[in-house]
């Protein structure tokens, strides 16, 4: 029998859970995906300023570069979202033009609030007179409008996932929004010129980077915890520990022949019923030793002996982390697991 | 929501009198004329002005351009008289930019030019103001002249064949200017000229009395009804061409210092003839170019772009010299350069001082040269002073009075791709596929990251995880049995 989870709707793009491996770098793989929309908005913004020379007052300059970037970092989240979990995009096109709609709307909201209102409260004299010229080149008037576009930015998507990880869509989107800001700012202002082309580049490209990794990353539930035979008999054989619909489950490995999950030979130093692993509803993975057979876990600078104890109550256990070797009897007889964590997909 | 979001842009943010320009991210107002003034300057700031003024392949550089980066500012601009365009033998000296309120001066961080283009052949009658004092006859310079002024681009120069010029030649020396031959003649043709130069042109004897030369050819002899007559039917401009080969000399004791006050008053006098109050129409006032044969006697001599015409003896001949006589002295250490250029400055000109035929065939044609249609004005100020909207003015302060001004608008948030760095230091426009540089590495690189995570996974794998089926362990006494090939029950 081969355990498989169902294949999901094929309708997705771009965006491939198969090319991001359950390592750290899996939480790059969002960063990088934004930022590039982040610098192809900037560029986009820009090929429409030089090529088709709009005939808007520069007064809204800031206004649409700001709340295009916004729209389209978080155009970026949703559809990578609907990517990795293989939503079609057609069944998801309206969740797109929500999260985008709402985004711009609120960047272009929060812009405007902050040079029209806020900044002609707060400031006075000169400072009065700079802040309200949509000349001049400026973070110092034109910080909170950073800010309140990368909010915007994490609120779009913020309420397409019903308010989940509100914290993260929040800060994450305001510190991108600011940290675009900055970059735009000290890039201007590098060496003895000012040169706003470098520093509009790197303010998509560190804002969708940031957001990116800050806001929403590739989510574990998209993984699947696998045990997988190393060793000569029944190489490579595997199974998924994790239930279908998420709930805590249990899977276990011996020789005996009947309702185990994973058969493994005695000839090879396996027990009726040596080990199990476990997943509880967090996705955390747990190793338990069942049996008074030799059963070690290795990992880097680590050895875990899980051999059954009779004189305790409850067998040993240790939790698992993607590339632990699970070596079960000794010597000659002697059985290798791995555990290793592979997209819920893979078959 | 798209449609309104594209109402609500065009009613609230119609940039009133500000054009785009094309492949920028600048925008410039409505170019302000000064009235009152006898020329029009018009600054370019539209494509169909461009178009309709400019060749083809110059449409870029009519444009407005500001390189925020490399912190300069380029401006098409052309005058015209009674709405026709009127073209100027216009340099640097001649105008006035002002950026946000305060004129430029080159030196230092900022640097000023004005680049001429479209060189169009003008009526224009020529003055030769010739010395011909008892220097010339040292070195053969007379021959040096004879031959530079029969030289073929100088003829051709001085008779082009679109438009209609004349010659009067002059000869001067401390019996005034004398017209070549003995008698006043407009050469309209370039036999006539050259005849008579071959012929007539030679030493005279006396002393140089070259500003009293100048004085005349840009006064009582253009003051002459039938040289009026002749400018008027014609519609030529008046260009004078002095040639020396030493000093303004008066006396035998005089002084280079003697000299600062006469030249005080040649160059007050061309001021007047020049300036608009002067009554003349701005097409009849004329031009002074200098030639000066021989060494410059302060090679190092440079005038800054503020000139007075009261000059005082220490400025005219340096500290040590201002006592020094002429005659048997100075003459024979060089030129006075120094006079030359400030007459020039002050007469619209220019200067120039050659030692053999073939440059004073290139200063005469150089004085004879072209105007033109339109011009480029360029400047180059800290980039700091580009950070917020700007008004540029241009001001003409030499030939007549013309001053325009225009507000450019760079965007406070994009700029286009910085530009490279042409001949003369000055930038060059980048194609916008420049972009291309920026964003194919970049997405380049964020491709290979992408895909990094991956291959290190998997390298990882390949080298430490056992990625082919082991063999199985050979056991005391037991062959290796075969792995079974199907599940269990």
């Amino acid at each position: 029998m081969v355990w498989s989870f169902p294949q999901y709707e094929r309708g997705g793009f771009s965006v491939n859970i198969f090319l991001i491996p359950y390592t750290w770098y899996r939480h790059l793989a969002m960063a990088l995906w934004c930022a590039a929309w982040g610098l192809a908005a900037w560029a986009g913004v820009l090929t429409f300023f030089v090529k088709l020379s709009p005939g808007w007052h520069p007064a809204l300059d800031g206004s649409i570069l700001i709340s295009t970037l916004s729209g389209t970092i978080a155009f970026a989240s949703i559809s990578g979202e609907a990517a990795l979990r293989r939503r079609s995009v057609f069944a998801s096109s309206w969740r797109l033009v929500l999260a985008t709609g709402l985004s711009v709307g609120l960047a272009m909201l929060g812009y405007w609030f902050w040079t029209e209102v806020f900044n002609r409260l707060l400031y006075a004299d000169q400072a009065a007179l700079d802040a309200v010229d949509s000349s001049l080149v400026t973070l110092r008037y034109r910080v909170g409008a950073f800010a309140l576009a990368g909010l915007a930015s994490g609120i779009g998507p913020l309420v397409l996932r019903k308010g989940q990880g509100w914290l993260n869509h929040l800060s994450g989107g305001l510190a991108s929004g600011l940290a675009g800001g900055a970059t735009w700012h000290l890039l201007n202002y590098q060496g003895h010129g000012s040169d706003l082309f470098w520093a509009g580049a790197g303010l998509g490209l560190v804002w969708g980077f940031v957001y990116g990794l800050l806001v929403w990353g590739v989510p574990d539930e998209l993984y699947a915890g696998w045990v997988r035979v190393l060793s000569w008999n029944r190489y490579s054989h595997r199974i998924p520990v994790d239930a279908l619909d998420g709930s805590p489950n249990e899977r276990f490995v011996g020789h005996f022949t009947r309702g185990l999950d994973l058969f493994l030979g005695a000839d090879d130093g396996v027990a009726e019923m040596h080990v199990s692993v476990a997943v509880d509803d967090r996705q955390q993975y747990a190793l338990r030793g069942l049996s008074l057979a030799p059963t070690k876990v290795r990992r880097f600078l680590e050895r875990i002996e899980l051999r059954y104890d009779a004189r305790r109550p409850a067998p040993l256990q240790t939790t698992l982390k993607s590339g632990d070797r699970v070596e079960l009897g000794e010597g000659e007889h002697q059985a290798e697991l791995e555990f290793i964590m592979l997209p819920k997909e893979e078959r | 929501m798209i449609r309104w979001l594209w109402v609500w842009l065009m009613i609230a943010g119609c940039a009133e009198g500000l054009t785009p320009i094309p492949n920028t991210t600048t925008r410039v107002g409505r170019p302000e004329v000064v009235d009152g003034t006898e020329l029009e300057l018009k600054i370019f700031t539209t494509l169909d002005e461009c178009r309709a003024r400019v060749q083809p392949d110059e449409l870029e550089l009519c444009m407005p351009y500001v390189d925020r980066a490399n912190g300069e500012v380029r401006l098409g601009f052309q005058f015209r008289l009674d709405s026709d365009v009127f073209p100027l033998p216009l340099a640097s000296e001649h105008i006035k930019i002002g950026h946000l309120g305060r004129e430029l001066q080159g030196g230092g961080a900022n640097t000023v030019s004005v680049v001429p283009h479209d060189p169009v052949r003008s009526p224009q009658l020529f003055i030769l103001m010739i010395d011909g004092s008892s220097s010339m006859t040292k070195g053969g310079r007379m021959e040096k002249v004879r031959k530079a002024l029969l030289m073929p681009e100088v003829v051709e120069a001085f008779f082009p064949d679109d438009v209609k010029t004349g010659v009067v030649v002059f000869q001067f020396t401390d019996r005034g200017p004398r017209p070549i031959g003995g008698r006043l003649r407009v050469f309209e043709n370039p036999r006539d000229y050259r005849q008579v130069i071959r012929r007539e042109l030679r030493v005279l004897s006396g002393y140089t009395h070259l500003y009293d030369a100048i004085t005349y050819a840009t006064g009582e002899f253009l003051a002459r009804q039938d040289i009026q007559d002749l400018l008027t039917f014609h519609q030529m401009t008046p260009t004078v061409v002095a040639l020396t080969d030493g000093f303004n000399n008066i006396r035998s004791d005089d002084t280079c210092g003697d000299n600062a006050g006469r030249l005080s008053t040649l160059l007050r006098h061309l001021e007047q003839v020049r300036a608009p109050e002067s009554g003349i129409e701005p097409g009849r006032r004329p031009s002074v170019y200098t030639v000066g044969l021989g060494r410059p006697l302060r090679p190092a001599f440079e005038l800054g772009r503020e000139v007075s015409t009261s000059v005082r003896a220490r400025d005219l001949c340096g500290g040590r010299k201002v006592g020094r006589q002429i005659n048997g002295d100075l003459e024979n250490r060089g030129i006075d350069n120094a006079s030359l250029e400030w007459i020039a400055r002050i007469g619209g000109g220019q200067s120039y001082v050659r030692q053999d035929y073939k440059g004073l065939g290139q200063a005469f044609k150089g004085a004879a040269a072209a105007r033109y249609h339109w011009f480029e004005a360029r400047y180059r100020v800290p980039p700091f002073y580009l950070r917020r909207s700007f008004r540029t003015t241009l001001r003409l302060i030499s030939f007549a009075t013309a001053e325009a001004s225009v507000e450019l608008f760079p965007s406070a948030w994009l700029d286009a791709p910085p530009g490279a760095k042409g001949d003369g230091g000055w930038t060059v426009q980048r194609p916008y596929r420049y972009i291309l540089v920026l964003l194919m590495p970049a997405f380049g690189m964020l491709l290979l990251l992408s895909y990094l995570g991956a291959a290190a996974f998997h390298a990882r794998r390949a080298m430490f995880m056992k990625v082919r089926q082991p063999r199985p362990p050979i056991r005391a006494g037991v062959p290796p049995a075969n792995p079974p090939v199907d599940d269990p029950p």
